[in-house]
């Protein structure tokens, strides 16, 4: 009941901010219109695909971009790096009787829910007027697929994203970190364009780590371009790397905790 | 415009300070911000991988239209960015009335007060790769290409600098926006691509983008040798009038300013 009262209470935050949830959803959905107005343009200027993309697969890849952007991807890394381990924030829940995983989870679903529900209504007017252009998985197993992948996507971010901000406990300067990460993710999830567009090893490479499974498989899932088995295959994957961040988690918790001064509060 | 000056000297050697003071934060902006600088250049070159023309701009075009984004976004968060980034929190807690009240023009003091000195390194990456396009792709530039080159990235600037401060403006009316700077970085990614490409989705894209498309477009364009008249006076006319309006519009915005209990 307690944490059913925290998410209640930070989803009424969420929703009294929306105005500010609006301008984050914003900032998802201009760079993937940019990127997709350019690709507009080349494939105008050029005859046939890329890698075996037509016009329309890319436009629906980018579509499924802005609301994956702002459903899929967690930002609580900063919270926690800033106010709870530099600023001594982690004091008042080291005292309250509740997980502090928990905590955040549940602060961070609200404002994912309400900016992927803006994202959802963009998605919605663009697919009335631009149907043709927004490719979408259409059979019920291969949704029910594509929404356990995304949702499993959004976990796997959030827990790396706390992974990321307890990297304070050790550096005193956050912000190279989250910066160097930042780049990482936008290249390596698929942000930049669909990782069959990249060069052969930057794929390779990009199809090992833990980022395409945040949202360039969700994405293409939603797109409908995998079939059951592949789908089952990324559930599988992102399985591991949820548990292997679960695992790092832990232990950094346990001995960052230890190593943490809270001063003054 | 010596009293000005004379401020500002000190503003720098204040921020120069600011920034030798912590060794270690100082290398790790430097390396944080090379690697946006790097980044912004990289993603350019992989988009357009396996692309040869565009819309009428060939490969190397865009990788010049790239850089000399760079050269004007590397001035922007030099001389500017922080600055605007800061404006939303004085609004929220009041602490503009300390501008106000001080006998300088405060919108030059919400302006300049911070200079991020380690964007530098961010022109340093744009030169270098505007270099090595110059000498790889034997572009035909000249001194004179260069002197014409700079009025142009300072037109520029000030046109980049007039929608920041009339978008941040908007905060005195509506106070929790304070991520409105956000969008800023985001839309002025913008001059990143041809304006043709925008013209091609949607003529009400481009008309609604113009004077951010300019940006890039009109020192790239006297760099590959390819400037009009008409762009040039175009972009001449849009840095005025820019900086005029944006100036109204904070003298008038000024007006709704309630503080905030300070």
């Amino acid at each position: 009941m307690r944490y059913f009262r925290i998410f209640v209470l930070h989803f009424q935050q969420a929703f009294e901010n929306r105005g500010r949830s609006f301008i984050w959803l914003l900032l998802a959905v201009i760079n993937p219109l940019l990127v997709l107005s350019y690709w507009i343009g080349v494939y105008h200027s050029q005859n046939g695909g890329i890698a075996g993309w037509a016009l329309s697969s890319v436009t629906s890849y980018y579509f499924l971009l802005m609301f994956a952007g702002s459903f899929l991807i967690a930002h609580v890394e900063y919270d926690v790096a800033v106010h709870d381990i530099q600023e001594g924030g982690l004091v008042k829940y080291l005292l309250k009787p509740f997980s502090y995983f928990w905590y955040y989870f549940l602060g961070e679903l609200p404002w994912r829910m309400i900016q992927g529900l803006f994202s959802l209504t963009i998605l919605f007017i663009f697919s009335l007027f631009l149907g043709k252009f927004v490719q979408l998985v259409s059979t019920p197993e291969l949704i029910l697929a594509a929404i356990i992948i995304s949702l499993l996507g959004f976990i796997l971010s959030f827990i790396f994203k706390m992974i990321l901000g307890f990297t304070a406990f050790w550096l005193t300067d956050f912000h190279g970190v989250q910066s160097i990460f930042e780049i990482i993710i936008l290249v390596f999830a698929g942000f930049v364009m669909p990782l069959e567009f990249y060069p052969a090893l930057i794929e390779g490479i990009a199809k090992v780590l833990p980022f395409a499974y945040m949202v360039y498989y969700p994405v293409i899932a939603l797109q409908g371009k995998l079939d059951l088995v592949s789908l089952l295959q990324v559930v599988g994957m992102q399985l591991v790397w949820i548990f292997a961040f679960l695992a790092v988690y832990k232990l950094m918790w346990s001995k960052g905790v230890r190593s943490f001064t809270g001063v003054g509060q | 415009m010596k009293h000005y000056l004379r401020i500002y000297k000190r503003l720098f050697i204040l921020n120069f300070s600011m920034l030798t003071a912590y060794r270690g934060n100082f290398v790790n902006y430097l390396i944080s911000g090379s690697i946006w600088g790097v980044f912004s250049i990289l993603s350019m070159v992989l988009i357009t991988a396996n692309v040869t023309e565009v819309l009428g701009w060939k490969r190397h075009e865009i990788l010049v239209l790239t850089g000399v984004s760079q050269i004007v976004m590397g001035i922007q968060h030099m001389f500017f960015s922080s600055n605007f980034e800061r404006f939303p929190l004085y609004i929220q807690q009041g602490k503009l009335d300390s501008y106000l009240l001080k006998p300088v023009d405060a919108q030059v003091l919400v302006s300049v007060w911070l200079i991020r000195i380690i964007s530098f390194s961010r022109l340093i990456i744009a030169g270098a790769f505007l270099g090595y396009l110059i000498i790889a792709y034997k572009l035909p530039v000249t001194i004179w290409t260069i002197l014409g080159f700079i009025p142009l990235i300072i037109c520029s600037v000030i046109i980049l600098y007039s929608i920041w401060l009339m978008v941040t403006t908007l905060t005195i009316w509506f106070t929790r926006l304070s991520n409105i700077p956000e969008v800023l970085y985001s839309i002025s990614a913008v001059m990143r691509f041809p304006p043709e490409v925008y013209r091609e989705v949607t003529f009400f894209l481009f008309f609604f983008l113009f004077p951010l498309l300019l940006i890039g477009a009109t020192p790239a364009k006297q760099l590959l040798g390819q400037l009009t008249a008409t762009s040039l006076g175009i972009t001449l006319l849009f840095a005025v009038v820019l900086l005029v309006v944006s100036r109204k519009f904070w003298l008038f915005a000024l007006r709704s300013y309630t503080s905030a209990s300070s």
